[in-house]
Formats: structure tokens, C-alpha cells, sequence
């Protein structure tokens, strides 16, 4: 038999008991504050990329000669960049190429921030990696890796900033 | 101090497993053999292994290798083939130490696969990435 506080008789020794669990809060999504976060990301994205561009386009080859007879840019003239958020392309350029806007088989998933460093020429790879008759002159792979460290100090920053942008 | 290649280390690799001696014997460092370049219709096997970065970390005396893999072979069938028995070698390998002494703490294969021609003879490849985190000197018996 249970009483209550006061020593109504409230159950008999037959009553079963169901626990009700009461939702006392649910989360309500900032989606202002959200956005804001993948946009500081883009931010920074774009920027990190934009400094991995211009290394490796300096380490790229020039020639200039070999450019003008083929009547194309120089391959250190092609880099470019571009990041996606939310899979949508949000910086760099939107100009569809031969090779579309981002290497072949890339995905942009719908909830990350993507970024990529390109160089459009269809012999690019061939000057990265080798060929038969020319050796490696890699410029890409060091570009990213001289510049991909310190990611944190300028992610922490641009998130921080945007942020604060919604208060 | 005795430095050690680590490509070195992983043309020794390539070059023992039974898998890719079973397709070429031809394991060559950043560019091809003398008898290797063949036109159309007499290619043969060979891979090519060349260092696109290497830069050390100080801080624990190891440095993250990035190697270029170029399998090429007679069809596009053999050079997929070479290309896997090569991957194979190197994916998710833990830690090691090559008849060198240098100390591989891991290796993967991060990007490749992808097929190609080379521009000047036409011969059927496919590309490899492969990083690999070795020691800078030697691992001590």
C-alpha cells in the first residue's frame, strides 16, 4: 500500500507503476550560429588554400616559350582555387573548365567545408609525378605540406569572428 | 650520424614481395632503365619510384616520405595489376625496419589509382601516392 505525503491511501498493493521519463528540455539549433560556423571555416579554408596556391604556382613550371607556341598559359598561370560548403561552391572561381570545377571523383558532402588547389592544364600531373622521359618535378605535394601545418590558428580565428558577427 | 634512404627502403620492399616480382623485376628510383621506354606494341613492365616530398619532423627525429608510384605495363589490365600489387605492399603496413635499418613506423596509400598514358610513348599506367613515416637514422640492431 502507498500513501502520499499527506496518508491518502494512492495505490493499493495491486497497482503497477508505468515511470513516465518527462522531456524537460530539447535542443533548439542556433541555425544563424551554425551557418556562422561554416562560414568561418570557409574562410579560413579559402585562405589556407589561397596560400597553397600561390606556393605551388611559384614552385610551378614557366615556360614561357613552349606556352606560346602552344597558344595556352603557362601551367604555373593555371592555379586556382576553389572551396565548397554545404556542397555548394561558395569561393573561387565558378567558371566550369574541361575538367569541371574540382577533380574528377571529389566529393563536397552536404554538411563539410571542401577545398582544393588545381592547376588546369591537362599535363600538370605529368610534371608532378614524371613521365617516361622527365623526372618528378613535384610542386603541389610540397606546396601542401610546407603549408597545411597551423591550420588551427587560422580556422580558431575566422570561426571566432563570424560568431561573434550573430550575437 | 648515417642517414638512410627511404627510397631505398621501399624499392627493396617492392622488389621482395613475390607478388609484384611475379608481374616485373623492374624496379627502378625516379626514372626509368635504359632498355625500360619501349614504343607501341613492345612495351613492358616496369614501376618507377620517385620522392615528391620528404620533409623531416624534427621534433621526434622522423620524416613523413611522400613517394610517387608510376606502374606501367603493356595493357591497362597488367598496369592495374602492378599498381595493386604495389599498393598492396604498402597500405596500411605498420611498423618495420628495412634490411637497411631504416625504421618504417607506417605506410599508406593515399591517393592513385588512377589510369593514364604516358604522354611521349602512349604505354598504359596508373599513379600511386604512398606516404611513409620512417626514421631519419638508422634503427640500431
Amino acid at each position: 500500500m502507498v500513501k502520499s505525503a499527506f496518508g491518502e491511501v494512492i495505490a493499493s498493493p495491486g497497482t503497477t507503476f508505468r515511470t513516465v521519463v518527462r522531456r524537460e528540455s530539447k535542443i533548439v539549433w542556433n541555425k544563424a550560429a551554425v551557418d556562422a560556423l561554416y562560414a568561418g571555416m570557409t574562410d579560413a579554408m579559402d585562405e589556407k588554400m589561397g596560400q597553397i596556391r600561390d606556393d605551388a604556382a611559384a614552385h610551378a613550371p614557366r615556360d614561357p616559350e613552349t606556352a606560346r607556341a602552344r597558344g595556352v598559359p603557362m601551367m604555373a598561370d593555371t592555379a586556382r582555387v576553389a572551396v565548397y560548403a554545404m556542397g555548394k561552391l561558395v569561393s573561387g572561381t565558378g567558371e566550369r573548365t574541361a575538367s569541371g570545377n574540382k577533380p574528377r571523383g571529389a566529393k563536397t558532402p552536404a554538411d563539410q567545408v571542401v577545398g582544393f588547389v588545381m592547376f588546369d592544364s591537362p599535363i600538370s600531373h605529368f610534371a608532378e609525378l614524371g613521365t617516361i622521359h622527365e623526372v618528378a618535378r613535384p610542386f603541389l605535394i610540397p606546396a601542401f605540406n610546407r603549408n597545411i601545418g597551423g591550420l588551427a590558428g587560422i580556422v580558431v580565428p575566422a570561426m571566432g569572428k563570424r560568431v561573434r558577427a550573430v550575437r | 650520424m648515417t642517414l638512410l634512404s627511404p627510397l631505398g627502403a621501399a624499392i627493396a620492399e617492392l622488389a621482395a614481395d613475390t607478388a609484384v616480382s611475379a608481374i616485373t623485376t623492374r624496379i627502378r628510383l625516379i626514372e626509368p632503365g635504359a632498355a625500360d621506354a619501349k614504343s607501341a606494341g613492345s612495351y613492358v613492365a616496369f614501376v618507377v619510384v620517385s620522392v615528391l616530398d620528404a620533409p623531416w619532423q624534427a621534433p621526434t627525429a622522423t620524416a613523413s616520405v611522400t613517394l610517387g608510384l608510376r606502374c606501367y605495363a603493356p595493357t591497362f589490365a597488367t598496369a592495374e595489376a602492378l599498381y595493386l600489387a604495389c599498393a598492396a605492399v604498402f597500405h596500411r603496413k605498420g611498423p618495420r625496419i628495412a634490411t637497411s635499418r631504416l625504421g618504417i613506423y607506417n605506410s599508406l596509400v593515399t591517393g592513385g589509382g588512377t589510369f593514364d598514358k604516358d604522354p611521349d610513348t602512349s604505354q598504359p599506367l596508373v599513379h600511386g601516392i604512398v606516404e611513409m613515416n620512417v626514421s631519419i637514422q638508422a634503427i640500431p640492431a
